[in-house]
């Protein structure tokens, strides 16, 4: 294990500092598709059917939904204490970082093009929320 | 992004718990979309869900001393008095967050509007008027339709920016990002507010999120009907919250010179078969219907009048139940000899509420009609199938008790 030759600067909503393992999701997520009591994606047709993001990094491209069910299904996961320990999205709306930032659930997005490259589901992702900065363990 | 001295205390809770939550949202919004600053707005719509996520951060506001500071109207919820009128069990947690739902919405001092159409005589921004609306149909109707500047708000976000007064400066608000980036061509003539709402859903998937489109092609006066079922279905199959109408939108119609207004170059044609098989795919189910779901969004005063001289002296089917959902302002506007005639006829009328709630469980399970895609997405998830068709033919199947 090593840990990625430097940490770089990211946009995060956030009030702690965080670590988690990553979870790939090529799809959009929306979290009220996703099951509370065991953190269970449930979509059908989602690249992450059946795999569980509690306590994980969840790197997806952008969230989905109405103008409530993000919130609420992030805050449902929260209440049985299964929510991701963060979410890294490459496009973020108005809708995931007003969920994130209610349920305390770190978001960062504006990573460097390329910088996840490489990184597989597994290894981890840290994120320091006073300077904003990111690292990658492999 | 910038905070003025009094903002920055806002934040560190000098007016207290309250406004110090819903400055923040507002801060995490500016930071992550590169906003300069805040901006006052006029007014506000929370898409209230009555849902738990929702209502935590509703509660976080309201109990710890927020309370709004420009007009700010809701969504629907569900009106309590309906379990008994359809004899249905609502289990006491549904009705507790009810319950909490309005407390919480009468301390922070909203205007109970419990309406997703407030954007058709209630709460009617002018061009370049600054606001936050969230609501699917609410955000691209007040965008595209009256030129008013908002974002896609989450329910959330548009809550915070009803308590400060203000939202962050960026997306939609700056004239330079309200360009259209892409050309929709319709190749061939829209029949009716039906069709039109079916263009909505099929560009809604092919659009990518945040496209904005200048629609080509397509002639005419549309009615506010016809206009709020192509945005409500073209930012539910997709997340389109400003669309511009080729000499119809005020934005349009402003433009002189089209090849420079437009970003980008991307092109895409929408043919009459592409219509035909979306609607095929629609309308195929047949049989024995158990209910009519109308309004979804609220339906309009002329919708409602249509329905009663529809039926004309007919009834609905007794195995039928006709559900028409509309704003309680809207049911003031038709005054209660027209609303007693429809109810006379099989037709209920109701306010406050939206299809999507769970005291609409007795018609789980079987078949309806309706004539919202919107409807029939959400309802899925409640098991039940719909066919989706025009008024007209809704009514018909309503008196026969099938289609």
């Amino acid at each position: 294990m090593k840990a990625h030759e430097s940490a770089v600067k990211c946009k995060a909503v956030c009030d702690h500092d965080a670590e988690g393992k990553i979870i790939y999701s090529g799809k959009a997520i929306n979290f009220y598709l996703v099951d509370p009591s065991t953190s269970e994606v449930i979509e059908d047709d989602h690249p992450l059917k059946g795999k569980r993001i509690a306590g994980r990094a969840i790197v997806i491209p952008s969230g989905k939904g109405s103008s409530v069910v993000q919130l609420d299904g992030l805050y449902q996961l929260l209440s049985s204490n299964n929510q991701p320990s963060m979410i890294v999205v490459k496009d973020p709306d108005p809708v995931i970082v007003s969920a994130a930032l209610i349920c305390g659930v770190p978001l960062i997005s504006g990573l460097p093009d390329g910088f996840l490259d490489g990184a597989k589901d597994g290894d981890i992702i840290k994120l320091k929320c006073s300077t904003k900065e990111v690292t990658v363990v492999h | 992004m910038y905070l003025s001295n009094q903002e920055e205390r806002i934040v560190e809770g000098e007016n207290g718990e309250g406004y110090a939550s819903a400055m923040k949202l507002l801060v995490a919004l500016g930071e992550m979309f590169d906003a300069d600053k805040l901006i006052p707005i006029t007014r506000a719509h929370w898409a209230v869900s009555g849902q738990e996520g929702d209502l935590f951060y509703a509660e976080k506001l309201a109990n710890f001393g927020a309370r709004t500071s420009v007009p700010t109207t809701t969504n629907p919820a569900w009106d309590g008095s309906l379990s008994d009128e359809f004899k249905v069990e609502v289990s006491d947690y549904e009705l507790l967050l009810l319950r909490r739902t309005i407390s919480a919405s009468d301390k922070l001092g909203v205007i109970k509007s419990f309406s997703c159409t407030p954007y058709l005589y209630r709460d009617v921004p002018a061009a370049g008027e600054h606001t936050a609306f969230s609501e699917s149909s609410a955000t691209p109707y007040i965008n595209s339709i009256y030129g008013a500047m908002t974002n896609r708000e989450s329910s959330s976000s548009a809550l915070a920016a009803g308590v400060i007064g203000k939202t962050p400066n960026y997306g939609l608000h700056l004239d330079k990002n309200r360009s259209p980036n892409i050309v929709v061509s319709v190749e061939f003539k829209i029949k009716d507010d039906f069709d039109f709402g079916l263009l909505g859903w099929y560009l809604g998937e092919i659009l990518k999120p945040d496209d904005i489109p200048l629609i080509r092609g397509v002639e005419g006066n549309f009615s506010p009907e016809a206009l709020r079922d192509f945005g409500a279905m073209i930012n539910t199959s997709g997340a389109v919250s400003l669309f511009h109408i080729e000499n119809f939108t005020p934005e349009a119609k402003k433009v002189k010179d089209f090849r420079r207004w437009l970003r980008g170059s991307e092109r895409v044609s929408v043919r009459e078969e592409d219509i035909a098989s979306l609607k095929r795919k629609f309308t195929k189910a047949s049989g024995k219907i158990n209910s009519v779901y109308m309004g979804c969004p609220h339906s309009t005063v002329p919708e409602i009048m249509k329905v009663n001289s529809l039926l004309g002296n007919r009834k609905v089917h007794r195995d039928v139940k006709f559900l028409i959902f509309t704003s309680a302002t809207n049911l003031k506007l038709i005054g209660e000899a027209n609303a007693k005639k429809l109810k006379e006829k099989g037709v209920h009328l109701l306010r406050d509420s939206c299809v999507d709630e769970p005291v609409f469980k007795f018609t789980e399970g079987n078949l309806g009609v309706t004539n919202s895609l919107k409807a029939a997405y959400y309802r899925k998830r409640r098991n039940q199938d719909f066919v989706i068709t025009s008024i007209e033919n809704c009514v018909e199947a309503a008196v026969r008790g099938e289609i």
